[in-house]
Parts: structure tokens; C-alpha cells; sequence
């Protein structure tokens, strides 16, 4: 069973439309994922463009450092944090891990389905673009629990090699 | 040429429009690597998208009164955030430009590729045509867009019944 509601800035307006604007990201995603799979596409071509899609990011979106910290900083943005009820449970000069105990992607996912194989699928897939802007900064991203495996929150270590 | 530059500096609505930026950041890589890869987005994305405006209806109000279902459409923050403008309004037809298109905004960061924009562009508006699915009383035509290089995306929402 999915658990999925944020136990914070449920009342606050910026938060609640950066979370629909997300939500509204998880349903293209979701939509295309399932038609895409039905024409024949595999889980790989749409994580490898999710993936490509993070190291844009990585790129061009995040400050580009080689100090994690600095990074970790950046990244958890005060939007960020309340948009996706998220904490930094371990910082430390080799590893960031991002707590996040709201996902607006999986509350889209829901209005269309209850398939959990396919959602494991699809956050799976999702993960790519953090696992893409990784790959730009040479760290590696460790998905330990998730959301849509009904782990009630995601924990993301990134780490330095 | 697509001119394409944002005037609004809302702090909420500058957020927002970032978010916007990322839905298009993902939706352009997901289609660009369906068709390296062979598949037909005509085929699929189109259903994908139209199958996200339909799911939409709910969020607008259930009337066959143009100008209501117009001021639901125009709200405050879609009117901000793609820089709306109610060009006439009647009985049978109301005329909307967007004067900014977010999605537009990333994509044009991605490629130069003016047939692909534009065959992006359209598959993404399946999302009105899909909205529009869901009222037998309104119908909807896009006229030109920012995509194929005019100053603005021009909507006519038209009754029918």
C-alpha cells in the first residue's frame, strides 16, 4: 500500500502549485511511458531518456562543484525541500542523502492506476534523472527506500567515489 | 526564428515557469529518443498526451458557458505563467494568445531542429485537444504557434451547442 501525503504546507499556495505543476509532470511522463510501452518501446529506452534528461540537468540546472556539500545546498532548494516534504538526514564531505516524504510523480500516478509492478516501473525509470545528473559530477545515487514500493518515504544517498 | 522571451517576473510565477521548463525538459527527451530509436510518436505520444487532457476535465468547470469555462481557462496563474491575453470574447467564439510558452522555452535550449519543434509542439497540444474531448459543447482549434515562429500561440475555443 502506496503512503503518499505531505505532512507539511498542505495550506501554503507556492507549495501547493509547484506540487501540481510536478503532479502534472508525473502524468505526461506516466501517459507516455504506458503508450510508448504499448507501441513497443522497453523500460530501458525510457530510462535512457530520462537519464539524458538528468545530465542536462547536471549540466545546466545544478551548481557545478566537486564539493558535496556545496552541492547538497544548491540542489535542496527551501522550494525543493517543501514542495517534496524532504530532509537531509546525512551530510557529510563525501555523502548527501535526500529524505523526501512526498512524491507529486507517484500522486499523478495514482489518478491513473493502482498497477504496482508498473509503478515500481516508473519510479524506477523516474530515478534516472537524478542517477543522470550523478553521472555528470563522476558520484554514484543509491535509491534505499521508496515511495511507490510502499517504503512510505524515498531515501537518495549520493555519494563521491 | 522562434522569439519566445518571458516578461512576467512574479517570484511564484518565475518558479513555475521553471517547473513547466522541466516537464518539457523530460517530454522533449522522452520523444527524441522514441523517434532516434524508431518509434512512431504520432502514433503514440499523441495518445498519450490527449489521453492527459482528458484526465484534466475535472480541474475545469462542468458549463456550456463559454465565458465561465473561459475565466477557468484564464485563471491568474496560467494567465501569468504562458502571458495571456483575451483577444475577443463572444457568444460562439473566444481568441486567447499565449505570449510565452515555457515548454517552448526549454525545448529551443535542446534543438535547432524546426520540424521537430514543431511536431512536438503539436503532439503537446493534444493536451487542449484532449480537454476539449470531454465538452460536446465547446470545440477547439489552434491557429499559429510560437513554435513555428509567430509572435504568439493563438487558441480559438468555439461553441458549438
Amino acid at each position: 500500500m502506496i503512503k503518499n501525503k505531505p505532512r507539511k504546507e498542505t495550506n501554503d499556495v507556492e507549495t501547493l502549485q509547484l506540487r501540481a505543476a510536478s503532479i502534472n509532470r508525473g502524468k505526461w511522463v506516466f501517459q507516455i511511458a504506458k503508450e510508448g510501452l504499448k507501441a513497443g518501446m522497453k523500460w530501458d529506452d525510457i530510462r535512457e531518456a530520462i537519464h539524458k534528461a538528468g545530465a542536462y540537468k547536471g549540466y545546466n540546472d545544478f551548481l557545478r562543484t566537486s564539493d558535496i556539500k556545496k552541492f547538497a545546498k544548491a540542489f535542496a532548494t527551501e522550494s525543493l525541500i517543501k514542495t517534496n516534504d524532504a530532509e537531509i538526514p546525512v551530510l557529510t564531505d563525501d555523502e548527501f542523502v535526500w529524505e523526501v516524504n512526498y512524491c507529486p510523480l507517484v500522486e499523478g500516478w495514482l489518478e491513473f492506476t493502482e498497477d504496482q509492478d508498473f509503478l515500481e516501473n516508473l519510479c524506477e525509470a523516474c530515478m534516472e534523472v537524478d542517477r543522470g545528473a550523478m553521472d555528470t559530477y563522476g558520484w554514484t545515487l543509491e535509491l534505499k527506500e521508496t515511495i511507490a514500493r510502499g517504503d512510505g518515504k524515498c531515501t537518495i544517498c549520493m555519494r563521491r567515489k | 526564428m522562434i522569439k519566445n522571451l518571458p516578461s512576467v517576473d512574479d517570484e511564484l510565477i518565475v518558479k513555475l515557469r521553471k517547473a513547466n521548463e522541466n516537464r518539457g525538459l523530460w517530454y522533449y527527451y522522452l520523444l527524441k529518443t522514441a523517434k532516434d530509436k524508431g518509434y512512431n510518436i504520432e502514433e503514440f505520444a499523441r495518445k498519450a498526451i490527449r489521453k492527459v487532457g482528458q484526465a484534466r476535465k475535472g480541474q475545469y468547470p462542468d458549463t456550456d458557458d463559454l465565458k465561465v469555462f473561459v475565466e477557468a481557462f484564464m485563471d491568474d496563474i496560467n494567465k501569468n505563467l504562458f502571458e495571456m491575453e483575451l483577444i475577443y470574447i463572444n457568444d460562439k467564439e473566444a481568441k486567447i494568445e499565449f505570449h510565452y510558452c515555457p515548454m517552448t522555452g526549454m525545448w529551443t535550449k535542446l534543438t535547432e531542429d524546426q520540424k521537430f519543434l514543431e511536431q512536438i509542439c503539436d503532439i503537446a497540444m493534444d493536451v487542449d485537444r484532449g480537454l476539449f474531448d470531454e465538452y460536446d459543447c465547446f470545440d477547439f482549434v489552434l491557429g499559429k504557434t510560437i513554435c513555428e515562429g509567430n509572435d504568439t500561440c493563438e487558441l480559438y475555443i468555439k461553441k458549438v451547442k
